[in-house]
């Protein structure tokens, strides 16, 4: 068996020379060559409607230079204050219950009684994959007056009809339902995942300690669930103020102007009015928010990695 | 096989130098271990010979060929990690049979090969499994097994040991011993643990500061430290130091220091400065009642260990171990008398070995 | 055990059975209440009080659906997701592998890094009117390619901001381990390091295909005719104004429901493992 006097197979000529060349240049240079195409393509996607953007922001639709005019308009239009007050209410009603149900999940699948856990997974994670539209749409089913089985429901003991969509009273919170039943998911695997990192002797420990159920849990399970839950949250709350497909199927803004988003705002006045100029301002608004969410959410992911 | 020189190499990251103009000669059919604390500089003088690091200066030759700017790939030689770098999609049978198939070697001899080296290692049960279905004794073998496979013309291990419990690791100890005399391979073996380098070394390199300390057979190593970093670092317990200086008295030299006396050897070199004397542990016996010559003191700590026992015993404010094949009668707070066996001398200064 | 406890764990256990069967109906009532609709006739819409299961089902709803040019929109849809994950993995992967692997010091690796992952969270429609307006300059408006091109860049900074965790998780000594049985980089990265990840790849590429197939703001704005409108544009335009007739609706939510279930529960496994960002293996 005499190995070494075989030849390397790997020198062969063949479909792979051109590319094996690129790999032998050096390290970093290569390194930046393979990162190059994905970055000029992230970076461009950005980059480029943020100079178009601004551009349009100051000056009007007929295209004259307006200055800051098109801000201090937005200013001072109530509907897109409202849409901006929508957009944070309906965003934190979301994430806060969608937390509330996915971290109860989380530890209820997580406890020694229940048996098929992937089953379970599997099923509670569903809503998460289905699209905003098909959301809005499998919920106007639930929530139509006459063919929903809602009002249905509420019938049969008694109560009075609701019209859940319809009214500005109770759509928010209707709206706000499609959206938790899709985003709380997300935060029961986050959690489900990070209650499986928690080494079992915390709890031995803390049981050793005098310390069971809730106090265990108080001291325990919360500290350790912290980072991913701030991490979720704020993905949630950032994704929440993005709807646009769930407003879309589910209301088209309505009630009259109940459930506008910023993101349906801008599509409105940008696609609907004509008015892109007008829109880009408020493109404007949103993407420096999206800056100090961005610069609040990294601070907080780099520290904690690096912490790690 | 073949001889492996390392000439003159120095190896730097950012400001921080890690190999410093390192020179070595490792014969052909030598196992060599390079001994240091970590930071020493041992594994980045591994990683140069193995080509996964370029060094800015210094020539590598693996026999006759000078292989600095060759790819790893290229030199033939064959790597054991420490965490064994087992492939994780491949079986145990692919994964030793990998570097076989980059050199085009057919399925059927490929499959021969890799069931002779299994069973060398007694692992050709578990041929079929998965890095993750296997113990860390197991993975140890696999990764052996995979550098054997292809006879490289010299092996590289990287504390190879480190990740397996204290039980295994004096089997898997034995084990290498064993194969590298029964193939015969050249072997450069990085470690940090002493008892690994004596026991399996033909000559070990100690390493500080990305300088070589000494080279020699494990003996010497341990009973003539070239410096004052050998000494310390060679022999558990360490070795016992007394600062002093050298007095001519009646003829002899005498070491003379706050609490000793010792007549020893005159060097041949006599120092300018202060010495310091250094002593083994089994050179330092403990007496029960005073004699000409032995030091009083008092035993602070008893550490039986069946076969022998350490005594940790104080003079006036320095704490010395010795250790004793019977310590039975022996308690705390007793006074004794130690006697010098046999030295070492130190210029304390330059650290460097006078006798 | 005492007494109280045992009864103590009984009750425990009843609660937590009571949480799982409410959890159940909350996540699968709604889809169940698709499917058995879109088997409804018009009649049975009619009726006063909504049936649990459909009467007398038919197929009206789905006959309607085809006559309307779904199964065409549900091939776009495919087409977009599979452009978009092919052309979005084939950018973060070499890209992925070149930020973490190769030695880029951290005063050039971590500004790149923190520069996809805001592309991440950067709203999708802060770029629709700019690129609208490029879009009908340059002739390329409501094309299926258009929608590729839109998807590509938000898809690829998640693909790698997800490998580039997977790459760091990857020992180098097995890359090392390649290069010394004979492997250049290129042959190690394709032969070692592409198979040794493989699941997270498979679990980013469901998921980008999966966010691709339920996108629905650019496939609204970029797409008028048949030629490029999505599985979700048609969807929303089945939503009936007046009428009754929602199971057309509802066959129409229920096509584009299938792949996605059945997706999740044929893939659960690499979908948690990319959804948590590779914590849960």
């Amino acid at each position: 068996m005499s190995v070494r006097s075989l030849p390397l197979a790997t020198n062969r000529p063949g479909r792979w020379q051109a590319v094996q060349h690129l790999w032998q240049i050096p390290e970093q240079r290569l390194a930046l060559l393979l990162l190059l195409p994905s970055l000029l393509v992230v970076l461009l996607t950005m980059l480029y409607p943020l100079i178009v953007t601004i551009r349009m922001a100051l000056s009007s639709e007929r295209g004259q230079f307006v200055g800051l005019g098109n801000l201090t308009r937005l200013a001072t239009t109530n509907i897109f204050l409202e849409s901006m007050s929508f957009t944070l209410r309906f965003s934190a009603f979301v994430v806060i219950v969608s937390l509330l149900l996915g971290l109860g999940l989380a530890l209820v699948v997580n406890s020694i009684y229940v048996p098929m856990k992937t089953l379970w997974i599997t099923i509670l994670i569903i809503p998460l994959m289905v699209s905003d539209i098909v959301s809005a749409v499998v919920w106007r089913l639930m929530y139509h007056p006459t063919i929903g089985i809602l009002n249905y429901a509420l019938s049969l003991v008694g109560l009075p009809r609701v019209d859940w969509l319809g009214k500005s009273s109770t759509a928010f919170f209707s709206v706000g339902i499609i959206e938790i039943w899709r985003s709380a998911p997300f935060f029961f695997i986050m959690l489900y995942a990070a209650l499986q990192l928690i080494p079992p002797d915390v709890y031995e420990s803390a049981s050793v300690d005098g310390a069971g159920g809730v106090r265990a849990f108080f001291d325990m399970t919360l500290p350790y669930l912290r980072p991913v839950m701030t991490v979720a949250l704020m993905l949630q709350f950032i994704g929440a103020t993005r709807a646009f497909g769930i407003i879309v199927g589910a209301t088209e803004g309505g009630p009259g102007r109940a459930t506008w988003t910023i993101s349906y705002f801008i599509y409105r006045y940008a696609f609907r009015a004509q008015q892109m100029h007008f829109a880009s301002a408020a493109v404007l608004v949103l993407v420096l928010l999206t800056i100090v969410a961005g610069v609040l959410f990294f601070r907080f992911v780099w520290v904690q990695r690096d912490a790690a | 096989m073949a001889d492996v020189r390392i000439e003159r190499i120095t190896k730097q990251f950012g400001q921080a130098i890690a190999v410093n103009d390192l020179s070595l000669h490792v014969r052909d059919h030598e196992f060599v271990s390079l001994l240091g604390p970590s930071g020493c500089g041992k594994t980045t003088t591994m990683r140069c010979v193995a080509g996964l690091e370029r060094p800015d200066a210094g020539q590598i030759f693996i026999g006759e060929r000078d292989v600095t700017t060759l790819l790893p790939r290229d030199r033939d030689v064959a790597l054991v990690f420490q965490s064994y770098a087992l492939y994780p999609h491949m079986t145990t049978r692919n994964n030793i049979g990998y570097p076989l198939r980059l050199r085009g070697m057919d399925k059927p001899k490929r499959d021969a090969a890799v069931e002779e080296t299994a069973m060398m290692f007694g692992i050709d049960e578990l041929l079929e499994r998965f890095p993750r279905q296997l113990s860390g004794g197991q993975q140890q073998r696999v990764a052996l097994s995979r550098a054997v496979v292809r006879q490289p013309r010299a092996f590289l291990m990287d504390e190879p040991l480190s990740n397996i419990d204290a039980l295994l690791r004096v089997t898997m100890r034995a084990e290498l011993k064993r194969l590298q005399q029964q193939l015969g391979i050249t072997t450069i073996f990085v470690t940090h643990d002493q008892v690994e380098a004596l026991t399996l070394s033909d000559r070990i390199v100690v390493m500080e500061f990305g300088t070589v300390q000494q080279v020699g057979k494990p003996l010497e190593i341990y009973r003539q430290p070239a410096n004052l970093f050998v000494a310390r670092f060679v022999g558990s317990p360490p070795m016992n130091f007394f600062e002093g200086e050298l007095r001519s008295e009646a003829g002899e030299t005498v070491f003379v220091s706050d609490m000793l006396r010792v007549p020893v050897v005159a060097p041949r070199h006599a120092p300018a400065n202060r010495v310091t004397l250094g002593v083994r542990p089994e050179s330092l016996t403990v007496e029960s009642a005073p004699s000409d010559g032995a030091t009083r003191a008092k035993i602070a700590l008893l550490e039986p260990l069946g076969y022998e026992t350490i005594v940790h015993a104080t003079i006036g404010s320095d704490v010395v171990r010795s250790r004793v094949a019977d310590g039975e009668d022996l308690a705390v707070d007793q006074d004794v008398w130690l006697r010098i066996g046999s030295e070492l001398l130190f210029d304390t200064q330059s650290g460097v070995l006078l006798s | 055990m005492q007494p109280n406890a045992s009864a103590s764990n009984a009750g425990k256990r009843a609660l937590v059975y009571l949480v799982l069967a409410l959890a159940l109906i909350w996540t699968l009532f709604p889809i169940y209440w698709v499917v058995v609709t879109s088997l409804k006739s018009n009649a049975e819409l009619a009726a006063s009080t909504p049936s649990l299961l459909p009467l007398q089902p038919v197929l009206d709803g789905y006959r309607t659906v085809i006559e309307r040019g779904i199964p065409r929109m549900a091939l776009n849809s495919v087409i977009v997701a599979v452009g978009t994950t092919i052309v979005s993995l084939a950018l973060a992967v070499p890209g992925s592998y070149g930020l973490t692997r190769l030695g880029l010091p951290r005063r050039i690796g971590t500004p790149l890094a923190l520069a996809i992952g805001f592309a991440l969270i950067f709203p999708a429609i802060a770029i629709v009117v700019p690129m609208f307006q490029l879009a009908v300059r340059l002739g390329i408006y409501d094309q299926l390619g258009t929608l590729i091109l839109l998807n590509v860049p938000f898809n690829a900074a998640f693909a790698l901001w997800v490998l580039r965790t997977v790459w760091m998780d990857i020992p180098r000594n097995i890359e090392e381990a390649a290069l010394l049985d004979g492997d250049t980089r290129f042959t190690a990265f394709r032969r070692v390091l592409l198979p040794a990840m493989l699941p997270s790849l498979i679990a980013v590429a469901v998921l980008v295909f999966i966010f691709t197939w339920n996108e629905f703001l650019f496939a609204l704005i970029f797409s008028t005719s048949p030629r490029a409108m999505t599985l979700p544009i048609g969807i929303a335009a089945q939503v009936p104004q007046h009428e009754l007739s929602w199971q057309i609706v509802a066959a129409a939510g229920t096509v584009a429901l299938v792949p996605v279930v059945a997706a999740t529960v044929l893939l659960q496994r690499y979908l948690v493992r990319g959804l948590t960002f590779g914590m849960a293996k």
